[in-house]
């Protein structure tokens, strides 16, 4: 019975491919869970980072813009406006950093990867007000 | 399929196909003004050819026609950082793909799925390598997420194509 066998091997492939593809959600949703109980304080600063080094930090709490030169040429400007942080312009070409929502929470931030320009928001103590004075 | 050693014509044409219709995938993708819920989002259409190659003629040719199209569109339309990432994701997805076709313990949507989740964990992993920062890992939920959705939609599309493809030679 060939032919059956075939059936039952397709039927068998179907089954555990639903379940490696229920699994990886499931361990997604895990994953978000936690991520989120890490980042649950409140926002306390901005760092703007550019080729992985910072080149800023600044309170979130102080509205602003700032033009930011990114790695190899080209600019971001980066608003911060009571307490939510926006890329609301570049010369980059696929203009991902603009189409971003504005980020509000530790741990979220928004990336420009044509510029390796980063906007991260922090935490805690870790942030602007332990460095500056 | 011929198993004379020597590739079939008619393969060798259809392996050109497959990299062209990758190739315009991902342009067409690229200017469609869709708006995705989560920037960087790519349905990943392109995929659709590689996985159809992978299937029709085997690990081989998938990598190659993917490394045309990566290198293609990376001169075209792109950056040398949006390059690395795209050639990172797009050889990982591909080897892991090759793996698990081979142990042949999954459906083509499953394996396609997995394809979607490993090409872009990959990504975020070389990002944070790229821009030295940790703190990206933080999006790695939503991008398996993604990755499992948009990877089973290519793998059905997929299996439709390798059907008929099958179906006519």
């Amino acid at each position: 019975m060939p032919l059956e066998n075939n059936v039952n091997a397709t039927k068998k492939k179907n089954r555990t491919g639903l379940i490696v593809i229920i699994a990886i959600i499931a361990a997604a949703g895990i994953l978000a869970v936690v991520f989120w109980l890490m980042n649950r304080g409140p926002a306390s600063s901005v760092l703007i980072k550019v080729d992985g080094r910072t080149v800023k930090t600044v309170s979130i709490n102080q509205n602003q813009t700032i033009k930011v030169e990114g790695y190899n040429g080209g600019y971001n400007i980066v608003e911060i406006h009571n307490g939510t942080v926006d890329v609301t312009e570049s010369d980059c070409d696929n203009q991902i950093c603009v189409n971003s929502a504005a980020i509000s929470k530790p741990g979220q931030t928004i990336t420009c990867i044509p510029h390796r320009v980063v906007v991260e928001i922090v935490g805690g103590s870790d942030g602007v007000d332990s460095m500056v004075n | 399929m011929s198993n004379t050693g020597k590739r079939g014509t008619r393969e060798l044409a259809l392996c050109g196909m497959l990299a062209a219709m990758a190739m315009v995938f991902g342009y067409i993708e690229s200017l469609l003004p869709i708006p995705y819920p989560f920037p960087g989002m790519r349905l990943g259409f392109a995929n659709i050819a590689i996985i159809a190659a992978l299937y029709l003629y085997g690990p081989r040719d998938a990598f190659i026609i993917n490394i045309i199209r990566i290198v293609l569109s990376g001169l075209l339309f792109g950056n040398f950082n949006t390059f690395v990432l795209g050639f990172s994701g797009g050889m990982v997805s591909t080897a892991v793909m090759s793996l698990l076709k081979k142990t042949d313990k999954l459906n083509i949507i499953a394996v396609s799925a997995v394809g979607g989740v490993c090409h872009n964990i990959t990504q975020v992993a070389v990002a944070m390598l790229l821009l030295s920062t940790p703190t990206l890992i933080f999006m790695t939920p939503i991008f398996i997420v993604l990755g499992v959705i948009t990877g089973a939609v290519c793998g059905v599309v997929a299996r439709l194509f390798v059907k008929h493809v099958n179906k006519t030679a």
